[in-house]
């Protein structure tokens, strides 16, 4: 039985490292040509779709007409957002309902563009309109608004939701970026 | 059952091997629970966004999109939307290149922040995701060069990384010494503590100094705060440590502390049973070994006990009932084998193609879900299968290829979107361009300043004339014209007092209209002047238009050929790149069916070998049985 049985407990010392391992691949794939491909394939296809959401843009969103839209989250103690729907020049352009992943994201420091549109020059109203959890667990609705210029080049503005640490409520607020 | 008795097991000749695969192993594998492919992205704490389109990047990466997130990465790049954020956008950019698998240019993204111009912080940052890099793909060595100038001064999360992955490194290039000394100034308590700790004991071990090693073992073993894999593993360690040093007793005490319900409870009893069997209580080795037996044989240590149980049997305890134990193990051993011939059957019918196909549709779904979406006779096996990295490699590829494919399949709807939008203007463009280049306004223009001429001739032949009465507004000019026809027909009239009132009166009224033009004279030379700067400003603006014009006529016409070109280039691409994505896919699912064929084959030949083994040894006990003139087993 002896020397015979070191292949059998020589497997059974491999099954037993196979368990925990996400750290490092010891069985991890060579770079092997499959690989090679697929990742010669991955570059070329994102370098294709920044080319492409380029062209997107500038073909349907010219900067001089063009303007972003985008919602961040700085604390969030006081509200759990739920959706947003943004309104401008009274007609519904966005509703986004958040998903809990999205919401960490903004959490962490990302900030979502929620909207993409085309404005002519002149005079133009924003509104958001956000819905989520507030303090106590209540149900919470709340608005802000903002009117703004558009000029030749392209607009950014950003949706805020802020805590307020002084009235222990959660601020929502509308700002334009140079 | 005696000292003696034990001895023919001779397990000996199998421990060193044994443990030192299995505490490579151990050290190897005691990354779990960390998070090695941690980036610059993924550090915790929110981070501070001076740029939109920066946020825009880290929001697509918190919330799982590692495609969007890099793409966006690049669109805000070539638009230079990343300006307040320089080094950090490259670390981002960096280790998203890393996260997606773009291993090459995420390489020489970070090896480019390494150089003296930029901070100390950034090419530290950007040298530990080379190194985990590096750990990823299972090379110690340069784990251990790029970690190399990275000094140990920062606190916190980054310092234990570096100095965990540095020890990691180290046992992995058999330098468990210096794996053992990086990790003795470990100083924090947070959740990597129990792994540095388990590591460094392994460490010690390997390195000639077991009592250290073992007691730093027993530290982690009963450790509450440590994980309970974790503490089972550290106990497995220890336990065939102390086998190997010959402690069985210690050795025991150790597998005892393994949970029964645990990742590790099958190898622990087998532990125990040797550990019995070491210190001559064979009897106390069936315990663990016939609990062992009764769990199905797909676990390698019931396979093991299998045969190792009835080998006691025919050592010591009853060689009589020795043979009928090993005719059932082999038996057991065979429907194992026979198992996997079905499974076999079932992945050479495609069984595994729809499991794999559901799984790569749903990105949610953990790799372990594929147990479920397999014909039974393949589900026992799966399981093994997608723990294996390989494995994981090439479903994260597979689905990362199903959303490529996605991706290129939309775009190349939306491109005709592209074409219907470019035509629509087009089409705006050569409704108005005529409008536009109409003969008739170049001729109302020539006309305009023909005008114009016209007036600044008139204008200056009267100026010239000196006489304010040149330039009489038309009111005046008109009262002047009707003063000069009454007084052209006052004097046809014979002189007649009555008419001398009248008379007086038109000279007034002419001497009024002069006295006016003459009071005004200068003033209407500024004004019209001015006038005719204006309608000279107006001309030009007028000219500067129509040139205007003319340009937007020849770029839009340009323009419109270079989204064109853009265009019909994107498809081309995507064109392109549709067929090696869908044959990429169909390779890796083939790679993925041969790996799983490749561990059955494994697994069957392994059956193979141990049921050659018992059948060899059933024979030796005929034949001894024989040789004895006693009754056959």
């Amino acid at each position: 039985m002896v020397p015979s049985r070191f292949p059998i407990l020589a497997t059974l010392v491999l099954a037993l490292v196979a368990f925990p391992l996400p750290g490092r691949a010891e069985d991890a794939p060579s770079a092997s040509a499959l690989e090679d491909e697929v990742q010669d394939l991955k570059q070329a296809v994102v370098a294709l779709n920044r080319d492409l959401f380029i062209l997107e843009e500038e073909l349907l969103f010219p900067s001089s007409t063009q303007v972003q839209v985008f919602l961040s989250l700085d604390v969030g103690t006081f509200f759990a957002l739920e959706s947003v729907q943004l309104e401008l020049d009274g007609k519904e352009v966005a509703n986004h309902l958040y998903t809990p992943r999205e919401v960490e994201a903004l959490h962490r420091g990302g900030v979502q563009r929620l909207h993409l549109a085309n404005l002519d020059r002149g005079d133009h109203e924003l509104v958001a309109l956000f819905t989520g959890r507030g303090p106590n667990d209540r149900d919470y609705r709340r608005g802000a608004e903002l009117s703004f210029e558009k000029t030749l080049g392209p607009k950014y503005v950003e949706l805020r939701i802020r805590d307020s640490e002084a009235l222990q409520q959660p601020e929502f607020d509308i700002r334009e970026w140079e | 059952m005696s000292r003696a008795g034990a001895q023919p097991l001779r397990r000996a000749r199998l421990r060193p091997s044994f443990l030192r695969v299995l505490l490579l192993a151990l050290a190897l594998g005691s990354a779990a629970g960390l998070s090695w492919t941690a980036t610059a992205a993924e550090r915790r704490e929110p981070t501070e966004v001076r740029d939109l389109a920066y946020g825009d990047v880290l929001f697509h990466y918190f919330a799982g999109d590692r495609f969007g997130a890099i793409v966006r990465l690049e669109v805000a790049q070539a638009q230079a939307l990343l300006e307040h954020h320089g080094d950090d956008a490259l670390l981002l950019h960096g280790g998203l290149a890393l996260d997606y698998g773009l291993r090459r240019r995420a390489r020489e993204i970070l090896f480019g922040l390494l150089d003296e111009t930029h901070t100390a912080d950034v090419r530290r940052r950007a040298r530990l995701a080379l190194a985990r890099d590096a750990w990823r793909r299972g090379d110690p060595a340069e784990t251990l060069d790029v970690l190399e100038p990275v000094e140990l001064e920062t606190r916190g999360t980054l310092r234990d990384e570096v100095q965990l992955l540095r020890a990691l490194a180290l046992l992995a290039v058999d330098r468990p010494d210096a794996a053992a000394d990086t990790l003795a100034g470990w100083e924090s308590k947070d959740r990597m503590a129990p792994f540095a700790h388990f590591n460094r004991a392994v460490a010690l071990v390997r390195s000639g100094r077991p009592d250290e090693g073992l007691a730093l073992l027993d530290t982690v073993g009963r450790d509450p705060v440590t994980p309970a894999p974790l503490r089972d593993r550290a106990n497995l360690a220890a336990g065939y440590s102390l086998l190997e040093t010959r402690e069985p007793d210690r050795a025991a005490e150790r597998f005892g502390r393994i949970r029964l319900e645990g990742p590790y409870a099958t190898q622990g009893l087998l532990g125990a049973g040797w550990a019995a069997a070491d210190a001559g209580r064979l009897q106390a080795a069936l315990g663990p070994w016939t609990r062992l037996t009764t769990q199905p044989a797909f676990d390698p240590a019931v396979q093991e006990a299998l045969i190792a149980l009835p080998y006691v049997y025919a050592q010591t305890l009853d060689p009589l009932s020795a043979a009928a134990r090993f005719e059932a193990s082999i038996g057991r051993l065979d429907d194992e084998r026979g198992r996997i011939a079905e499974a076999e059957d079932a992945l050479a019918a495609g069984g595994l193609l729809d499991g794999i196909a559901l799984l790569v549709a749903d990105p949610g779904a953990p790799a372990e879900a594929l147990v479920e979406r397999v014909p039974p006779s393949l589900a026992l096996f799966v399981g093994e299968l997608v723990a294996s990295n390989r494995f994981r490699g090439h479903l994260e590829r597979l689905r990362d290829l199903e959303e490529i494919q996605a991706g290129l399949e939309d775009w190349r709807e939306k491109i005709e979107n592209f074409d219907l939008m470019l035509a629509t203007r087009e089409a705006r463009w050569a409704e108005r361009a005529p409008t536009v280049q109409d003969p008739r306004i170049a001729e109302a223009a020539d006309d305009f300043v023909a005008r114009r001429d016209a007036l600044v001739e008139t204008f200056e032949a009267r100026l010239a004339s000196d006489d304010p009465m040149a330039l009489l507004t038309e009111e005046e000019a008109d009262a002047h014209a009707r003063l000069e026809a009454v007084r052209t027909r006052l004097e046809r009239l014979p002189a007649d007092p009555a008419l001398e009132a009248l008379r007086d009166k038109q000279r007034v009224l002419a001497g009024v209209v002069r006295w006016q033009a003459t009071r005004e004279h200068a003033e209407r030379i500024w004004g019209a002047r001015k006038a005719l700067a204006e309608v000279d400003a107006q001309l030009a603006e007028l000219d500067d238009r129509r040139a205007g014009l003319e340009v937007a006529l020849v770029e839009a016409r340009t323009g419109f050929e270079g989204f064109a070109g853009r265009i019909d280039e994107a498809r081309d691409r995507i064109e392109t790149l549709l067929p090696r994505v869908r044959g990429a896919r169909a390779t890796e699912t083939e790679a993925l069916v041969a790996l799983a064929r490749e561990q059955l084959d494994a697994r069957s030949e392994r059956l193979r070998l141990q049921i050659a083994e018992a059948r060899f040894e059933l024979a030796r006990l005929y034949e001894r049985a024989a040789l004895a003139g006693g009754p056959t087993p």
